[in-house]
């Protein structure tokens, strides 16, 4: 757990572009809402591997959400059950229903077509989120934590320090 | 733009494919596996599983399907199946084999290993084996060796008469407690003397005058006869009642004597001797081909799709909604599957090959019923015919199973396990034929078989007298006929029995035996009488309760006729 907080707190403290980092959370977002077999994943997986997005990152993120998804399941099955049976879509649907592709993709699946809308409306505030928070801890707040009271409270302290030790070592 | 790209990743991504297909079989083997262990409740088991993807072809090698009741037997067992799929289906999600071919097809066969699954659906509770009418042992029961305790049996049944005749009294109780009522409701000795008071008075009136109050009077009177008469056809009606009553309470100790004697197997004709005798062999055959049949169907699509309604979908699967398709596909079908094996029939082994069609979990949408035919031969003549249709395509569904066993050879068949009785048909030759209806779970069939050529062996050591002179009679016998009805449902079968055996079995233990059954049906009735007088009496006093009320009713009326003017 100390190993894995020291690997993010190194990634942010990097030369890591924001970017990349936010691609990382947002493609753990994409693969930890759907199910596990869902086949998309095996894209997200290639999109995973192929950028160079953050590993260490993308793997507590995804471990973030994939325990959100276990929770927001109920939700995410009637949000998937209101939109398959919404009048309104119907025509969409029976379209998409009798293509391969979209038929391989079980979009007809309530949990799948729900988890998959919540990842899409929160991805952009995600992205552009995690941007934010990595610039402004860079630019204001990674030299204030250096120096607070509470980091050298920690340094004093025995995790602290073991968790100083294994970040250090990241860094060299 | 290359700042963005990890070519090793795309190294390692194919790494992780080609591992992912190299572990597709274990894969699919570890799913079916899975799946079929789950829904039969005992191990199902597979040797190898290979998957091709040109043409799209799925080989299954050795499935063992573990008999839930018996772990140390496969309920089937396959040599060798081989599935053509339909790849473009697969894509859709969809499992479509237009052929299959099931090969080395055999049934209750043994495991080298215990196929039951610890713990979870396998705690099936075996009955008790008291209330069974299979564990009785009727060589015990029988007359000669040790009759029935009148005694044990009214201790045992004494409630449940007692509640017979609550019934019939409680019936008898409203009907006086009515009466009560109407007899509460009759016109009092008040209203007769008000009436002569009236009549009195008119008499010193004005004749204007007194022949308006007669006619008042008269009036008064006769509504009161009227219902008085409408009582008299209602006590006619109630006297029968309560005389049927009474009269079915008087025969009820010697209606449950017969009876109870009859359940013992020990009635005077000896029905139901051979049922009993057969019992145990009986309810396993039928147990065995209820068990298979239960697997089978209870993946059928009607039930599974009541069940899905019924609940919501476990956390991360979720639900597949259905649209109208050019051409509906159900998720699971099996067009046509040609099967080969040999059955195990009694002595015979019995080569067989049939095609089944149509076998999928949604009937509905493929619109066509699962059918069956089979037929086979062994060397030694016996030959099979089943042909069968299960249509659930619309609820509640409907099975129908017919088949034909000719010239079934049969050697050292156990008839009965019984201790005191075992019989054993060391030879015979039988010709079956059966036929079987499952709708809404209710059962309806019929086995006919007629056994010629018999040589039976029966009795041992602990044989007494009078299984002794039966088992003599069985040894005798050199042909005989079995009918087997099954009905009642699939949760708890009734069978019963009807066999020419009976009658030999009778007139084998003679008229002695016979009369030692009639006393001791005589005494069990006795027993019960004594038992249940006192109700009797309390039902009997009804009867003359009401006698009462129409004795009170006449002399109303006749009060009434006297003074009516």
């Amino acid at each position: 757990m100390l190993g894995i907080l020291a690997r993010i707190l190194k990634v942010l403290n990097s030369e890591t572009a924001p970017a990349q980092i936010a691609a990382a959370v947002l493609l753990a977002l994409f693969m930890g809402l759907s199910p596990l077999g869902a086949p998309h994943n095996l894209v997200l997986l290639l999109l995973v591997l192929v950028l160079r997005v953050n590993l260490s990152l993308f793997l507590v993120s995804l471990a973030l959400f994939s325990g959100i998804a276990w929770l927001l399941d109920p939700l995410a099955h009637s949000l998937g059950q209101t939109l398959l049976q919404a009048g309104a879509l119907e025509g969409l649907w029976t379209a998409m229903y009798n293509t391969d592709f979209w038929r391989l993709l079980g979009f007809n699946n309530t949990v799948l077509l729900g988890q998959v809308v919540v990842a899409l409306v929160l991805a952009a505030p995600v992205y552009f989120g995690v941007t934010f928070i990595v610039r402004n801890y860079r630019e204001h707040l990674r030299e204030r934590i250096h120096k607070s009271r509470l980091m050298l409270a920690l340094k004093g302290n025995k995790w602290g320090r073991r968790f100083y030790s294994i970040y250090s070592s990241l860094n060299h | 733009m290359s700042q963005w790209i990890r070519w090793w990743g795309l190294g390692l991504f194919l790494a992780l494919v080609l591992l992912l297909w190299l572990g597709t079989n274990p894969l699919i083997q570890w799913s079916l596996e899975s799946a079929g262990t789950q829904a039969v409740g005992a191990k199902v088991e597979l040797d190898s599983v290979d998957l091709d993807l040109n043409p799209v072809t799925l080989e299954l090698k050795r499935l063992q399907v573990t008999n839930p009741k018996a772990p140390l037997r496969n309920i089937v067992e396959a040599g060798r199946i081989e599935m053509s799929l339909d790849g473009y289906a697969l894509l859709r999600r969809q499992f479509v084999a237009e052929n299959m071919a099931v090969e080395k097809l055999r049934f209750d066969t043994e495991r080298a290993s215990s196929g039951a699954i610890e713990g979870r659906m396998f705690s099936r509770k075996k009955k008790d084996s008291g209330e069974s009418e299979a564990g009785t042992d009727l060589a015990s029961m029988l007359p000669g060796v040790e009759l029935p305790d009148p005694d044990k049996i009214v201790t045992e049944e004494r409630e449940r008469l007692l509640g017979k005749v609550d019934e019939l009294d409680g019936e008898a109780q409203q009907i006086q407690q009515e009466w009560q009522d109407h007899i509460d409701r009759l016109p009092s000795r008040d209203s007769v003397d008000n009436y002569r008071e009236r009549w009195n008075e008119l008499k010193d009136k004005d004749p204007l005058r007194r022949a308006a109050g007669v006619r008042e009077l008269k009036k008064d009177i006769d509504e009161d006869l009227d219902t008085l008469g409408g009582l008299d056809d209602r006590l006619k009606k109630d006297r029968q009642r309560l005389s049927e009553l009474a009269a079915r309470a008087r025969e009820l100790p010697g209606k449950e004597a017969r009876r109870l004697m009859a359940a013992s197997g020990l009635d005077d004709g000896f029905r139901g001797v051979t049922r009993k005798l057969m019992g145990e062999q009986l309810n396993g055959w039928v147990d065995i081909g209820l068990t298979g049949y239960r697997l089978v169907s209870k993946h059928m699509a009607g039930r599974k799709a009541k069940a899905q309604e019924q609940s919501k979908p476990p956390r991360g699967e979720g639900e597949n909604i259905r649209f109208p398709e050019d051409q509906p596909r159900p998720r699971f079908l099996i067009k046509r599957s040609a099967v080969d094996g040999v059955a195990r029939m009694a002595d015979s082994s019995v080569d067989f090959s049939g095609t089944i069609r149509d076998i999928t979990t949604e009937p509905a949408v493929w619109g066509k019923p699962t059918t069956l035919a089979i037929d086979g031969s062994s060397k030694n003549g016996t030959t099979l015919d089943i042909s069968g249709t299960f249509d659930h395509r619309t609820a509640p569904g409907r099975d129908q199973l017919d088949f034909r066993i000719q010239q079934l050879v049969l050697r050292d068949a156990r008839f009965s396990q019984s201790s005191k009785l075992p019989i054993v048909l060391e030879e015979g030759r039988a010709n079956i034929d059966g036929n079987l209806t499952v709708s809404d779970g209710e059962l309806d069939g019929a086995v006919n078989t007629e056994v010629q050529q018999t040589s039976f062996a029966a009795g041992g050591e602990n044989t007494g007298d009078t299984a002794r002179r039966m088992a003599r009679a069985i040894e005798g016998v050199s042909g005989f006929r079995l009918d087997l009805g099954l009905s009642g449902s699939l949760a708890s079968p009734k069978i019963s029995l009807d066999s020419n055996l009976d009658n030999i079995i009778g007139q084998a233990l003679g008229d002695e035996v016979r009369a030692e059954l009639a006393e001791a049906r005589t005494e069990l009735e006795e027993k019960l009488r004594a038992e249940l007088e006192p109700r009797l009496d309390e039902l009997a006093g009804r009867q003359q309760a009401l006698e009462q009320y129409r004795e009170r009713i006449d002399q109303r009326r006749e009060a009434l006729r006297s003074i009516r003017p």
